[in-house]
């Protein structure tokens, strides 16, 4: 919300010091902006004669005097004799706005230098200023200002409208407090961090004074629980006095009328809309706060007609809805300079009803904004009592009726604590006597027998509800800042931790020294009948991914057309399936052996190793990454023309699980081994898994298999290619003879040639 | 009976061997292998007399030695050319992402003021994420979190916070845990909004921890993240699961303070939000809310790192453009 620094009745020696207290003790200001007349050299004058240009139709000629001159002045404005206005002479700056930008769109301001001009044989010896022009007002021209018949001549401008700062809080981080958009609830906190206390009436609700002109009810109980109405004559056409008039205009809000003026009035200074109607619009003498029926409309004060919902509150008369009920007031019951009654409302209203109903029509306003928050009976029997008195006091008005339909009763919380909790709680010594001083400053009502508190809460204060509210309130207005700094031991049991961590840190930085680490979306536009939906997706991403590599995929292939030729990514997160996995993910532009060295080099960090193993799934060949008997991934080529994108996904989980029963030390054999070569010519779609796998069957006693060299297409055959292998055998018992290898040997390449149709080199 | 002749002889032979191109690691095996010519020869030696010995032993040794020489010579002139500028086949160029690295150092930075790693799953239920953190439906609160909700009503966790449940059902206090991870907003992205982001919280409940306690952690972790001495403003903030609530502002690197561009002309940078845990989230555990308190704190890891590594646009992290992550250690 918006102070006027110079509106506040407490506050700190200047706008920048309160602005600090506020920030450290109650709220975050956002910024301090200085208001007021940006124009210099303007004067007041009146006008003394008008008359028409003589050879130019369009234009006034008038004499204007500025006390102790009479100057020439031509304007296009319609004045009249002794308006009193303010005069830019020759020599002053004003402000000129060049109104939308053709290009921009927007209104551009620029200060412009006064100087005498001469049209058609007369010279101009000034301008008369608009609101606009001396930088009061950021919207276009109303015309030229005319200023209050009192105005001395010869004034400064500035004496009349004096440069004031605004202190614009955040509001954000106070959606509990309601009393924090009141001038009052702000005084009020401001009181407290100066160690000053604001002394308080009691809140009385006002005497009901029945006449048979109007009846009120309540017939959404569960969206109202109190309807305050006073009928009201005003005699005569009373305008609001200077006071008011200027207090809403620094505040930023339009003067309307003496009755709207003050609900305007009420609900900045004491945080609570009120709202008067023209009584005279009402049909049946009779109002009531009911839900709407559907499709029912209002028109609202915005000009707009809006069709209401059964959910939504309205005031309303024998036929029609007034208004929109804690939102906005209606047009066609706005109060005019013609109303001569008016009836005056002040409804406690459902902070979520009114919430629902200005989302649901996407209209947030000041009224809406209070309501939202939560407000307390009290807080309407006061905003009430204030409005009633002010219409009264100020326009001579006749009270004709007065009721309170629904429930008046003011409810104050009371909270028992102990001084040694709130000192347990926020580890500062603070003593009792500075505990109830604080307490008392915020004007808490407390009674205090050895260390035990009694605490009723102010009215205003809807959010105070247990003891540990009263620790914040005495810890914010003590300060955060002088309470100490401590470093609790928190060493507890450490065995819980989170065991995935640590794989993958080291899977981040293995694969860091290669590959990109990058973050890619988890919400995809693709997804299988299994996958995740949203319900209110943005745009195609309608879906929560279920596997990593795909979008790997994609960013490769995006960043290799970007000219990243040999781009390598990788990603550790989650997918969307079952427990919602993590998965370490690959996706790189490179040649197979160089991917496959990397994915072996983090094996190796691991402690693991790994085999690439080929299987039919229903449509397709699948390569899964095994270790031991354990699938723990997927190895995938991608061919996206004139590259291989070369791809895996492995689950951290199933690594983790599998590294663990690794960490034990196995005998190794320290007796001699013994090395045979094995070279094998054979189809080439015969992957190397496969033969690899079926030479291990053939006995336990192989240690090692390596491949040497592979050649394609050999001796010019094209189906078929060679593969060379190293085997190592070896016991850790033993030493081997070599005739049972020989066997072994031999039974391995009877094998080769009858299952895989091998040739032997 | 071998002598001094026989072994200049022997040099003589292999030097001519040697010129005429014979290939080196042949001559070694011939002349100075184990059954080589040399050996032979040296074997000899044992049947001299000593004072012999001891002359046919010097020769012996010189003409080894020159005989090791030449083939060396030999060997080395025989290797073929190598060029050592030559790229690598397997070329370290990739980095780790600096959000991720950001989790990983507020980790370790954590786990050396006590927390403990935890996780939680990034799609919550709604009680988790709202209702057990007191952000009841219509609460205001939940404006400044429009929410993605799966199709079967689950939300897409708003923040890391959700962990808090569970941690606190399942756990007797005393405990301090901490997480790092993916959290997500319905809404459009701009230079300082991401619709996917990560948020680090910790949590912590025992007998007596105190505001003081939630001030002197945080002093701590933040000044370790930043690496330097910072100047922290605890002032009040409301969360609806933490009571007192606090905002932190850091004073602002680039102006000391004054106001600058980067801190919006506050002199002060919006850091995280903490607080004391609420007392119905201590009871709803069956703890008494007067002895056991709790702490906790939740950051934009985004934020953070945006202000520890000077970014302005925070969709660099998810552009994965190289030019980017490679500048950021
Ligand atoms: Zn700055």
């Amino acid at each position: 919300m918006k102070f006027v620094y110079q509106h506040l009745k407490i506050k700190a020696d200047s706008p920048e010091k309160t602005a600090d207290l506020l920030s450290s003790h109650t709220q975050e200001v956002e910024r301090i902006l200085p208001v007021g007349i940006k124009a210099s050299g303007v004067i007041t004058g009146q006008v003394i004669s008008v008359k028409k240009h003589p050879n130019a139709d369009r234009l006034n000629q008038l004499e204007v005097s500025i006390k102790e001159k009479i100057l020439t002045i031509l304007t296009s404005a319609t004045v009249h004799e002794n308006d009193k206005v303010a005069v830019a002479t020759v020599g002053s700056s004003v402000i000129t706005v060049n109104r939308q930008d053709i290009n921009t769109q927007i209104d551009s301001r620029k200060m412009t230098t006064i100087s005498r001009q001469t049209i058609r044989g007369i010279t101009s010896e000034g301008m008369l200023c608009g609101e606009d022009e001396l930088g009061l007002s950021e919207s276009a021209s109303h015309g030229v200002m005319i200023l209050p018949p009192d105005t001395p001549l010869g004034l400064p401008l500035e004496k009349i409208f004096p440069v004031k700062q605004i202190i614009e809080t955040d509001d954000k981080g106070t959606a509990h407090r309601s009393d924090l958009l009141s001038y009052r609830g702000i005084e009020q906190e401001l009181a407290a961090i100066l160690g000053q206390k604001i002394n308080t009436e009691e809140l009385e609700s006002p005497k009901e004074l029945r006449s048979p002109n109007i009846q009120a009810s309540i017939e959404a109980t569960d969206g109202c629980r109190l309807f305050l109405t006073a009928l009201i004559n005003l005699p005569s056409n009373k305008f609001s006095p200077k006071w008011l008039t200027e207090f809403l205009t620094d505040n930023q809000i339009k003067t309307i009328n003496l009755a709207t003026d003050i609900t305007n009035y009420v609900m900045l200074t004491e945080g609570y809309p009120t709202h008067a109607f023209d009584a005279s619009t009402i049909t049946g003498n009779k109002v009531s706060v009911r839900y709407a029926a559907e499709n029912e409309t209002v028109q609202t004060l915005n000009h707009r007609e809006y069709k209401l919902k059964k959910t939504d509150l309205v005031i309303a008369d024998s036929e029609k809805p007034l208004d929109l009920a804690g939102i906005i007031g209606g047009e066609k019951t706005a109060i005019s300079d013609q109303t001569k009654q008016i009836l005056l409302t002040c409804a406690l209203f459902d902070p979520i009803h009114i919430r629902r109903t200005s989302q649901s029509f996407g209209i947030r306003t000041e009224a809406s904004a209070r309501f939202e928050r939560g407000l307390s009976t009290a807080a309407a029997i006061n905003g009430f009592n204030k409005a009633l008195r002010l219409i009264l006091d100020l326009s001579d008005g006749q009270l004709i009726d007065l009721r309170i339909t629904g429930d008046d009763k003011q409810d104050r919380v009371n909270i028992k604590t102990k001084t040694a909790e709130i000192r347990s709680l926020l580890g500062k010594n603070i003593d009792d006597q500075k505990i109830v001083t604080i307490l008392k400053n915020l004007n808490f009502d407390i009674e205090i027998a050895d260390g035990n508190l009694n605490i009723i809460c102010p009215w205003w204060r809807q959010d105070v509800r247990d003891w540990q509210d009263i620790a914040e309130e005495v810890a914010r207005i003590y300060g955060y800042e002088e309470i100490p700094r401590t470093l609790p031991s928190l060493l507890y049991d450490q065995t819980k931790e989170w065991s995935l961590k640590q794989d993958f840190q080291i899977v981040r930085k293995t694969a860091a020294e290669f590959l990109y680490e990058v973050q890619t979306s988890s919400m995809v536009s693709l997804g299988n009948k299994d996958a995740i939906r949203l319900a209110n997706p943005i745009g195609d991403k309608k879906f929560m991914r279920q596997n990593l590599t795909d979008g790997l995929i994609q960013l490769t292939i995006k960043k290799y057309r970007e000219g990243f030729n040999d781009f390598g990514c990788f990603e550790v997160g989650h997918i969307y399936v079952k427990d919602q996995p993590l998965k370490f993910a690959a996706a790189l532009v490179a040649k197979q052996a160089q991917a496959k060295n990397l994915l072996g080099i983090i094996f190796h960090r691991l402690g693991l190793d790994y085999r690439l193993i080929t299987f039919q799934t229903n449509d397709q060949t699948k390569t899964v990454i095994n270790y031991k008997k354990t699938a723990v991934g997927e190895f995938k080529a991608t061919w996206q023309a004139p590259i291989w994108i070369f791809s895996w996904e492995l689950d951290m989980q199933l690594l983790n699980d599998q590294q663990k029963q690794n960490g034990r030390f196995k005998a190794y054999s320290r007796l001699p081994k013994i090395k045979r070569d094995l070279a094998i010519v054979l189809d080439k779609n015969i992957d190397y898994g496969t033969v690899v796998k079926m030479i291990e069957k053939q006995s336990s006693l192989i240690s090692k298999i390596s491949l040497f060299d592979e050649i394609d297409n050999y001796n010019g055959q094209n189906n078929f290619r060679s593969l060379a292998f190293h085997l190592e055998f070896s016991d850790e018992k033993r030493t081997l003879q070599n005739e049972e290898i020989n066997v072994i040997i031999q039974n391995i390449e009877e094998n080769l040639k009858n299952k895989l149709k091998a040739v032997i080199r | 009976m071998i002598n001094q002749d026989q072994f200049d002889n022997l040099l003589v032979e292999a030097e001519n061997e040697i010129n005429n191109g014979a290939d080196a690691a042949v001559l070694y095996h011939k002349y100075l292998g184990r059954n080589g010519k040399f050996s032979t020869m040296i074997k000899q030696i044992t049947t001299l007399k000593t004072d012999e010995r001891k002359v046919v032993g010097e020769k012996a040794k010189i003409i080894k030695n020159r005989l090791n020489y030449l083939l060396q010579i030999k060997t080395s002139s025989n290797q073929p050319s190598i060029d050592l500028t030559l790229p690598a086949d397997l070329t370290a160029h990739g980095h780790q992402h600096p959000i991720e690295t950001s989790i990983a150092r507020l980790y370790q930075i954590s786990e050396r003021l006590g927390f403990v790693a935890a996780q939680s799953p990034e799609i919550e239920n709604e009680d988790n994420n709202f209702e057990f953190l007191q952000i009841a439906k219509d609460h205001p609160a939940r404006d400044m979190q429009d929410t993605f909700w799966t199709v079967d009503g689950r939300v897409l966790r708003t923040h890391t916070t959700a962990f808090q449940q569970n941690l606190i059902k399942n756990n007797h206090p005393p405990f301090a845990f901490v997480q790092g991870g993916k959290i997500y907003r319905c809404e459009a992205e701009d230079a300082t909004h991401l619709s996917e982001f990560h948020q680090f919280d910790g949590f912590a409940v025992a007998k007596n921890l105190t505001f003081a306690d939630l001030r002197g952690v945080l002093f701590q972790l933040i000044q370790d993240f930043f690496l330097r001495p910072v100047e922290l403003r605890f002032r009040p903030s409301f969360f609806p699961f933490v009571e007192p609530g606090a905002e932190i502002d850091m004073k602002c690197f680039s102006c000391t303070g004054r106001g600058c561009r980067s801190c919006g002309y506050k002199g002060w940078l919006e850091l995280l939000g903490c607080g004391i845990t609420d007392q119905e989230i201590i009871a709803s555990a069956g703890l008494d809310p007067k002895e056991y308190h709790g702490l906790a704190f939740g950051l934009g890891v985004e934020r953070f790192a945006m202000l520890y590594y000077g970014v302005e646009d925070i969709r660099e992290f998810t552009r994965n453009d190289p030019r980017f992550l490679e500048q950021l250690v």
